[in-house]
């Protein structure tokens, strides 16, 4: 099945965007807060319109199409997801996602069985999803979204507020995605998350996107970063003069940050 | 100017002691950063300091804890206040008024001060914070960084001589956080105010402050100057957010002869031992 | 059209004479004219309610905001006119009916439009009331387009999880609104701890009373609209009083 969308929507809050997402791409997009990226993403599951231009989800447009059915194939989790928790048992709450989408009860259970597993929540499946620690929560939330399948995953600013210890679960389960063949897309400001997570990122700035590309381009020509109103950081500006040293680009973008600290 | 000697608490019906036997003294002047997984007491430290435990939060406390003098089991929230400053994590919930000035203006109103001495505490703290542009704005209309500054400048006003920030850079992308931290460093320089802040971006303030603090699972794990605490992090393999110069810095300074001075701030010093080490062949 | 219904009360921060009046002198001001609108049936009384009012918007740039206020109550206008129509069988008189309702929406929107919570709350604070009661007031204006917001974002988050609120009669509308509302409520109530906690780290309640460091303070523009309210409403009651009211219902038989 090919998933893949280009659109090129216009508003007062998004100028002339196009981007495309390819079927088991891994792509971040990239800027300052208020570049319109967040508007960006709901317009993939149709929460938002384009007011010009249009939006495709495997070949179909958005405006023909209910929330409920992008919603099956492009699964998007914003940003403080606790916010939205209001069910009694963790159970529940990964249940919502696919009773929505039409699962059958046996359906239901076999996936929130198997989510529950993969995300480390199976003990908690009869606990309140208030009672859970932040780790667990943001566990819960990347759970209640996968329950269904989607086949686009779209996190937004999921390392803000974070420790070390979740941030090395989200790279974990960021390559799970990709070894599965989803698509998916980050939505962030840090760009060292990027840089371990993605190969390819638009840049935003003001509604408008500025570039977009491999990220090993970007690391080559790291003006670019000015552009979008973003500084490089420690792990770019290395990453940028390794590549300027000859280093070979095979070996980049998803940075490997092991490798480069020798194996640390 | 805090002294917290074997305090524990734990939080009314919960299970679990949040503190356990935490011993933490803050000196005057000092810049000192807590970090550590969530979960691990952190803010509940904060909290203690600011008076929120056990006046906000009620539980079990035991140990003594003394801030600049007052006895924080025995004191009030807002008698505290008047010395100690907290900006908390989300400053939307802080700013209450319709105007930068007047929300500025609200915590010397609450301490009856006359209304020349608010007027001047308004201006001054507007100045100290860059925002006398934004005096007439609602703060809710600021953008991320400047809404915590606002915060701040509201705090500033009570005069205070401590100030403990909790998280501070959190919501913040990565510009608006290292304009943040030039902020804040610049703010300390003049004013000299005790600082307190709790934060899990160690790259952007590992370099600014005076001493680290690492909690874990209640109790405090580390507490030394940064290079050390990194150094005694690394050695109990701690969870934290290892800042990537000085991790960078770990492994290869001393192919580059440069174990004894800071972690270089420059990425292309490492970038030969790097490619050696990776089998490339060097320029 | 519930939200849209909510933007016919926002205050815009603009310098003009009306907004620069003395809270307590618009809400004398307000008050007078409900008073007087909700008292009468006269049209001339209504018409020169109405005109005094739009001569108010005019001075304030308040008039596009008021006339997109009115849009939002169309659907109650019509509803009036024609409830009136049917009862009385008097089109014209309906129609005053429906201006009255005009008037006396006007009365207090006009006040919103030009009085800053902070003022209101500043003034109500001057006229003894207490500081609890007027934060309450300014804090909850201050936090309804967060809590706006909130819901839209929890909205949006579970729409993206297949929620579809179209189906089904009322009741069931609102049951699948749950998923939205309990988050929404968790998420206020704590909220109010924290604002409540955040009042205190800045001293609130430290003392018995506190200063104000700007006072609404009656001005020569607040003498003389004061002023020119007794003499429109010394003018208004002596009409009612000593002339006899226009009967519609004869006019309405000469046509």
């Amino acid at each position: 099945m090919d998933v893949g969308f280009s659109y090129e929507p216009g508003r007062e809050v998004l100028r002339q965007v196009t981007l495309d997402v390819p079927e088991g791409s891994s792509m971040s997009i990239m800027g300052p807060n208020g570049s319109g990226k967040t508007t960006l993403i709901k317009t993939f599951n149709g929460l938002l319109l384009p007011t010009k231009g249009k939006v495709l989800v495997d070949g179909l447009a958005t405006t023909n199409a209910s929330i409920s059915q992008l919603a099956k194939k492009v699964g998007i989790i914003f940003q403080n997801p606790e916010k939205s928790f209001f069910s009694e048992t963790v159970r529940q709450e990964i249940a919502f996602g696919p009773k929505n989408m039409g699962f059958s009860e046996k359906e239901v259970d076999a996936v929130v069985n198997d989510v529950s597993v993969k995300f480390g929540l199976s003990d908690y499946l009869s606990s309140n999803p208030f009672d859970l620690s932040g780790g667990e929560k943001r566990r819960l939330s990347i759970a209640s979204v996968l329950a269904w399948r989607p086949e686009v995953v779209v996190m937004d600013e999921p390392t803000v507020g974070l420790d070390h210890q979740y941030r090395v679960f989200l790279i974990d389960v960021l390559r799970g995605f990709k070894a599965e063949g989803k698509s998916v897309v980050i939505v962030t400001h840090d760009v060292d998350f990027a840089l371990l997570t993605s190969e390819r990122t638009a840049l935003m700035d003001d509604g408008s996107m500025v570039w977009r590309g491999s990220l090993t381009d970007l690391l080559k020509s790291p003006e670019l970063f000015a552009r979008a109103n973003m500084l490089p950081t420690f792990l770019t500006s290395l990453c940028t003069e390794l590549l300027r040293s000859g280093l070979s680009q095979d070996r980049f973008a998803p940075v490997d940050l092991a490798s480069l600290l020798g194996g640390k | 100017m805090v002294s917290l000697r074997d305090v524990t608490f734990s939080y009314q019906g919960g299970s679990r002691s949040v503190l356990k036997g935490v011993n933490f003294e803050l000196r005057a002047g000092e810049f000192v950063l807590i970090t550590g997984p969530s979960g691990s007491g952190k803010t509940s430290l904060a909290r203690l300091i600011t008076g929120l435990i056990p006046n906000s939060y009620p539980g079990e406390l035991s140990g003594s804890a003394v801030v600049l003098g007052e006895d924080v089991s025995k004191s009030k929230i807002h008698t505290l206040a008047q010395k100690v400053g907290f900006v908390l994590q989300n400053p939307e919930n802080q700013l209450f008024a319709l105007t930068v000035e007047d929300d500025v203006a609200f915590g010397p109103e609450n301490l009856a001060l006359p209304r020349q001495e608010i007027k001047s505490r308004v201006d001054w703290s507007l100045s100290t914070t860059g925002l006398e542009d934004q005096r007439q704005r609602p703060p809710f209309e600021l953008s991320g960084g400047f809404q915590q500054r606002a915060a701040i400048a509201g705090v500033l006003a009570m005069k205070p001589r401590l100030l403990v920030l909790d998280e501070p850079t959190s919501s913040l992308d990565s510009l608006a956080a290292r304009n943040f931290v030039k902020f804040l460093t610049k703010l300390r320089s003049e004013l000299g105010v005790t600082t307190l802040i709790i934060e899990q971006r160690l790259e952007l303030f590992y370099n600014a402050v005076d001493r680290i603090v690492v909690v874990q699972d209640g109790s405090i794990a580390v507490d030394a100057t940064p290079i050390a605490a990194l150094d005694l992090c690394l050695k109990n393999n701690l969870q934290v957010n290892y800042p990537l110069s000085y991790l960078f810095w770990k492994a290869y300074g001393r192919d580059i002869g440069r174990m004894s001075e800071r972690p270089p701030s420059e990425p292309s010093t490492y970038v030969d031992s790097i490619r050696r080490r990776m089998g490339e062949s060097v320029g | 059209m519930s939200l849209a219904f909510l933007r016919a009360y926002r205050f815009s921060k603009l310098d003009t004479p009306v907004h620069r009046l003395d809270p307590r002198t618009k809400l004398i001001m307000t008050v007078a004219f409900t008073l007087l609108g909700v008292t009468t049936l006269d049209p001339l009384e209504i018409l020169v309610l109405l005109f005094v009012q739009l001569i108010i918007l005019a001075i304030s740039r308040s008039l596009q905001m008021w006339l997109r206020s009115l849009r939002a109550l169309l659907l109650f206008l019509v509803l009036i006119l024609l409830a009136q129509a049917i009862a009385t069988g008097n089109l014209l008189q309906s129609a005053f009916f429906a201006l009255r309702f005009v008037v006396v929406a006007s009365a207090t929107s006009w006040f919103f439009f030009t009085t800053s919570p902070e003022d209101l709350g500043r003034a109500l604070e001057q006229m003894g009331i207490s500081a609890d009661v007027a934060l309450s007031f300014t804090l909850s204006m201050r936090f309804i387009p967060v809590i706006a917001e909130e819901f839209q974002s929890i909205f949006d988050a579970q729409r993206a999880r297949g929620l579809d609120v179209g189906k089904g009669g009322l009741l069931d509308r609102m049951r699948s609104l749950l998923p939205v509302l309990v988050p929404l409520f968790v998420g206020v109530i704590r909220r109010t701890y924290e604002i409540a906690d955040a009042l205190e780290l800045r001293g609130y309640g430290a003392l018995k009373s506190r200063t104000r460091w700007k006072d609404p303070k009656f001005g020569r523009t607040d003498v003389l609209a004061l002023l020119a309210l007794v003499a429109l409403s010394a003018g208004l009651i002596y009409y009612r009083l000593v002339i006899p009211t226009l009967d519609l219902s004869k006019l309405t038989t000469l046509l």
